[in-house]
């Protein structure tokens, strides 16, 4: 197998363009799900009746399923309901990754949660605060830390989880490092370029986490 | 004055409480004694809601709530005319010592931040804490953070201060200082009910002590009628085993 680091090279700068596309994929799901996830570990933390049963069950049904394969599912869904738009298979990688992220989040935040002490919340309602003051003033500000290494590995898969809008035919990171390889059949160098370009942007975002987490752990 | 009557309260078929009625009268110290399982934090914990009672009425001042039924705006308004010191501190965890107490008077409180932290020292210099201001509870002893926890209480200003076996998690070399600091508080003229096992605490600061066993209460009477002339033999029998007959010898 002949390897060229001057085709490399080619594949990393086409694959470059795309960064963009796979940040989106990634972040504006990764966004949707920390409100959602957060939002359902709430209902289930504070046992809101119907709602925490039915995420429960929802919870341990889709944590089982492979994100490819929801992702398939969808898809046909998709064909079979809606006439093809322009953004439609966007729409659809959007919606898939956020259904799936929300899960995970949800689960690590309510972890976080249950890692708090239920004096911290008697504490709070003895001096008066509201439950919704207890959350905002004394709760999360004790979550945020606590999830904060959970979030980082989200965000960390959340990147490297957006390669499969390949099985969709979406042009991102992956897809684009191997648009040089068409015309010569040698992927080797394409997959490469992807791997290298996926690396540094986890290794930035990595760092940038890690620094907050290290900032807000130090305020205790 | 402060009026519970009749509460009844269960843990599933356990039933923790068996319709208790208490008074505890302005400016007097309550204080609740009985072996564990007897229902005395139970019945502590519903005055303010953290356990909500089956059934029951509260009475602060001129202003009366159902135990059970209460609304969220009237559960709201008794837990501002209450405090609390608890048996694990409690203090909020990401706040300092000093922003422990103000952020109860400002957020539960609506008092203006100046005001609230002027008052927050005071206290703090009241248990001696003065240096600690910007401690996290993490950095603080166990008697340190109770301390904390009771100079939050009294800040409060409450129409009564409720201590849950505030000595129970103390080292024991720390107990006698938590002691004579609630000692202090309560000549201060502050109206408290304190669930203790601390007998000669009893004895020195109670104006009542209450005697409560099996979700009763069996007696109660000044310190001088229930540790001397007991009537019930159930009182008897608890005070026999916790009050030692003689003194150490080691």
């Amino acid at each position: 197998m002949k390897f060229s680091l001057e085709y490399l090279w080619k594949c990393i700068l086409s694959g470059i363009i795309y960064i963009p596309v796979t940040l989106k994929l990634a972040l504006i799901p990764l966004a949707l799900a920390i409100v959602f996830g957060t939002l359902i570990a709430l209902a289930r933390i504070f046992k809101v009746p119907v709602v925490e049963k039915f995420f429960k069950i929802f919870v341990a049904i889709y944590s089982g399923i492979p994100g490819v394969v929801t992702m398939l599912i969808f898809h046909l869904i998709y064909l079979s309901l809606f006439k093809p738009a322009k953004n439609g298979i966007m729409l659809l990688a959007y919606f898939t990754f956020t259904l799936g992220r929300t899960i995970v989040v949800s689960e690590s935040v309510r972890g976080a949660f249950l890692s708090i002490p239920k004096g911290q919340y008697e504490a709070s309602y003895a001096c008066g605060l509201s439950t919704f003051q207890t959350l905002k003033k004394i709760i999360i500000p004790q979550v945020i830390p606590v999830a904060l290494p959970a979030l980082t590995n989200n965000a960390l898969g959340s990147i490297k989880n957006t390669s499969i809008v390949l099985v969709l035919g979406i042009v991102d990171v992956l897809n684009g490092a191997t648009i040089p390889c068409a015309d010569t059949y040698s992927y080797v160098e394409g997959y490469v370029a992807a791997a290298i370009i996926y690396w540094v942007i986890n290794a930035i975002v990595e760092f940038f986490l890690v620094h907050l987490e290290k900032h807000l752990s130090k305020k205790k | 004055m402060i009026k519970i009557e009749h509460v009844k309260k269960s843990f599933g078929h356990l039933d923790v409480l068996h319709d208790v009625s208490l008074t505890v009268d302005d400016g007097s110290v309550v204080v609740i004694l009985g072996p564990s399982g007897s229902g005395k934090t139970t019945l502590l914990r519903s005055i303010n809601f953290l356990e909500r009672a089956d059934k029951g009425k509260l009475t602060i001042g001129s202003s009366s709530v159902d135990l059970h039924s209460a609304k969220k705006k009237e559960v709201l308004e008794i837990r501002r005319k209450t405090s609390m010191v608890f048996q694990n501190y409690n203090l909020f965890a990401n706040k300092t010592a000093l922003e422990n107490i103000v952020e109860a008077l400002v957020t539960g409180h609506g008092i203006p931040r100046a005001q609230a932290v002027e008052r927050a020292k005071e206290e703090l210099r009241k248990v001696g804490l003065s240096d600690k201001e910007n401690y996290y509870p993490s950095q603080l002893s166990g008697g340190q953070q109770q301390r904390v926890g009771i100079a939050r209480a009294v800040a409060l200003d409450a129409e009564v201060i409720l201590f849950d076996e505030p000595t129970s998690a103390l080292d024991p070399e720390l107990v006698g200082e938590t002691l004579a600091l609630i000692k202090q508080v309560a000549k201060d003229g502050h109206t408290m009910i304190v669930v203790t096992h601390e007998m000669s605490f009893a004895e020195d600061v109670a104006d009542k002590v209450v005697f409560m066993d099996g979700g009763y209460i069996v007696e109660e009477g000044s310190p001088q009628d229930i540790f001397y002339h007991p009537k019930e033999e159930r009182t008897r029998q608890f005070l026999r085993r916790i009050i030692p007959v003689g003194e150490y010898v080691i």
